[in-house]
């Protein structure tokens, strides 16, 4: 079990090196980077603050070496742009906005996918279990900034009776969630079905039958504990996707988020902020997928033997 | 066998064709000639089909027999709704959105078959080497594509458009670099797998060299999985370019791609919902129908996932 984890930690440890590597590699390279002599058509003062930081007069090597520290030490960088602003601004400013609308969509997509996936994967090709795959498939059909658009002219546009700029109350999240869930709720619920339509045929489900327990018991701790392993697989990639998907969200509902803020630097081309973002993004993402594995672990006991 | 219902099977039949009817055996089909019988069979992927068949076609020769030019502006009809002389109307600049819509599916279809052709080619020789050769290559091999499966590929395609420019052929390499890992893995744990069999040993026996096991008998029998999962990559680069193309730094302007149109009609949303509403209706539908015939090819090649 440790030893299983040391070595996720390990391999997580390198993908964040060539992660970090990457970025460092890109950032030289881009056209118009302040790393490129003769392209500087920056404020002095910012490239003045870039060169104290990155040691810019120094070998390759150590401008690198100097860049993996400042990421250690948590700091993201400045930007190319403007003087006064830090990547770790951004992202004091920006993340928590971001994790509070994550958040919610995660457990909203959580809670309906799994309740639908149990539902149809009982009452398998009942009314329920059809609709529901339909939404499934639309889920995963379509791109989240075409619902994104769709409810905000529905909602916002025709019927007028929800807010669709910023997050002051509880009813502005209703749609940047609603959107953020669709298709995770469509993914978890097909997974969720087919893994409980298995498991549902094991002995175990017999036995447990057998032994008289009531079916909800049977479902929810017999069933559905052993069915939802590729769901938690998922949830490391879920919390990526729903990164990304918060770019159009972000941009569209007007929220000062993390997405909001990658999607502006963008439009502004100021690299560093982006690179430093993905770093950020990056790291995060790699992270959630090590809490996932260990997680798998700790549910599943089967794991220690094949590792 | 039920009794057949109706008396006439019971009458006598000549001579001739009771000879031809004691012939048990239906003509052998192959691999390929079986998976297309039963795909044939999946009404709703055979639906998938003709609709993609038909949007190809159209984006080929659509624009040839139309009146106009995807850059064509006429500045006496801006922002008319959908007529018999603009179908799907035009857009804020006079530009008549069918023709627009037909350039986008060139794109949308161009990016989609290339990415999922390149990647598959990518994918396979990565993974059959692999898994062919085994041991530590293999061993390193992989542990690079958990690396790369790791970072959040989005935000490297991202930075790689920026650094290459926004156009079509940027946008493709950056989905080729991302996006064969998952190809990799699936030929390597077949290419695994079937180095095992029976018919492997016997032409080793019979005196082919590696290089010829590897091309004539282990990938083309680790097609199928590795068909299904390139037939899901076409949807995810085409919503890849829509969603780039939508945060402006996809395919730029004049040219037009389902994800730019539908981010230019952000801004007449309200007074003019049809610009949006078409592009995305195209996005979408062109989705479903793909995901439709990658569930229909995975339960015809596949024959091991059919429930």
């Amino acid at each position: 079990m440790l030893r299983y984890i040391a070595k996720r930690l390990l391999s997580a440890l390198i993908t964040i090196v060539v992660l970090i590597t990457v970025t460092f590699a890109l950032m030289r390279a881009i056209p118009g980077s302040p790393f490129i002599k003769g392209e500087q058509r920056m404020p002095p003062e910012v490239l003045q603050r870039i060169e104290e930081k990155y040691g810019m007069d120094k070998p390759l090597f150590q401008q690198y070496l100097t860049y993996l520290k400042n990421i250690a030490r948590g700091d993201f960088g400045i930007s190319f742009k403007r003087s006064d602003v830090a990547v770790n601004d951004i992202i004091d400013r920006g993340f928590p906005i971001s994790a509070r609308v994550g958040g919610a969509a995660v457990v909203v997509s959580l809670l309906i996918g799994l309740g639908l996936g149990i539902v149809s994967a009982v009452r398998k090709g009942g009314l329920l279990d059809r609709v529901s795959m339909v939404l499934a498939t639309v889920g995963i059909s379509i791109p989240t900034f075409v619902t994104a658009v769709l409810l905000l002219y529905l909602f916002a546009g025709v019927w007028n009776i929800l807010p669709t700029y910023g997050l002051a109350t509880w009813r502005h999240y209703i749609l940047p969630v609603a959107c953020l869930s669709l298709s995770p709720v469509a993914y978890i619920a097909r997974m969720t079905r087919s893994s409980m339509l298995e498991v549902m045929q094991q002995d175990y489900i017999r036995t447990a039958r057998a032994k008289g327990l009531r079916e909800a018991v049977v479902i929810l701790r017999h069933g559905l504990r052993n069915a939802i392993l590729p769901v938690v697989t998922y949830l490391g990639t879920l919390v990526a996707a729903l990164l990304t998907g918060s770019f159009v969200v972000e941009r569209l509902y007007a929220i000062p988020g993390i997405g909001r803020y990658f999607v502006d630097s963008i439009g502004a081309r100021d690299y560093n902020v982006i690179l430093g973002l993905t770093v950020f993004f990056g790291i995060f993402v790699v992270l959630c997928n090590i809490l996932v594995d260990i997680l798998y672990v700790l549910i599943d006991p089967r794991i220690k033997m094949t590792e | 066998m039920q009794a057949p219902p109706n008396a006439a099977a019971y009458e006598f039949i000549p001579e001739a064709e009771r000879k031809a009817a004691e012939q048990l055996s239906r003509p052998s089909l192959s691999y390929w000639q079986d998976a297309w019988r039963r795909l044939k069979r999946d009404r709703l992927a055979m639906v998938g089909l003709t609709f993609v068949v038909l949007m190809g076609l159209l984006a080929i020769f659509g624009p040839m027999f139309s009146p106009y030019a995807y850059d064509y502006s006429d500045f006496s009809a801006i922002s008319q709704g959908p007529s018999a002389k603009h179908w799907f109307g035009t857009d804020a600049l006079g530009r008549d959105l069918f023709v627009r819509i037909l350039y986008g599916a060139r794109i949308s279809l161009a990016i989609g078959l290339v990415s999922a052709l390149v990647n598959m080619i990518i994918g396979v020789i990565y993974g059959g080497t692999a898994g062919f050769i085994g041991g530590r290559t293999d061993n390193i091999m992989m542990r690079i594509v958990d690396i790369l499966i790791a970072l959040p590929s989005l935000l490297y395609i991202v930075i790689l458009m920026m650094f290459m420019g926004s156009n079509i052929r940027s946008i493709l390499i950056a989905l080729c670099i991302s996006s064969w890992v998952g190809t990799a893995r699936i030929t390597r744990s077949q290419v695994v797998s079937l180095k095992q069999q029976e018919y492997v040993l016997s032409a080793r026996l019979a005196g082919a060299s590696s290089w010829e096991i590897l091309i004539r008998h282990l990938l083309p029998n680790s097609m199928g999985p590795v068909i299904v999962s390139v037939t899901f990559l076409i949807p995810s680069a085409i919503f890849s370019e829509a969603f780039l193309s939508f945060l402006g730094i996809g395919i730029q302007k004049p040219m037009a791609s389902w994800g730019s149109l539908a981010n230019d009609a952000i801004e007449t949303l309200r007074s003019a919902p049809y610009q949006m509403f078409f592009p995305v209706a195209a996005i979408s539908l062109t989705m479903f129908s793909l995901n439709f015939i990658g569930d229909g090819l995975r339960d015809a090649l596949d024959p091991r996932l059919r429930k």
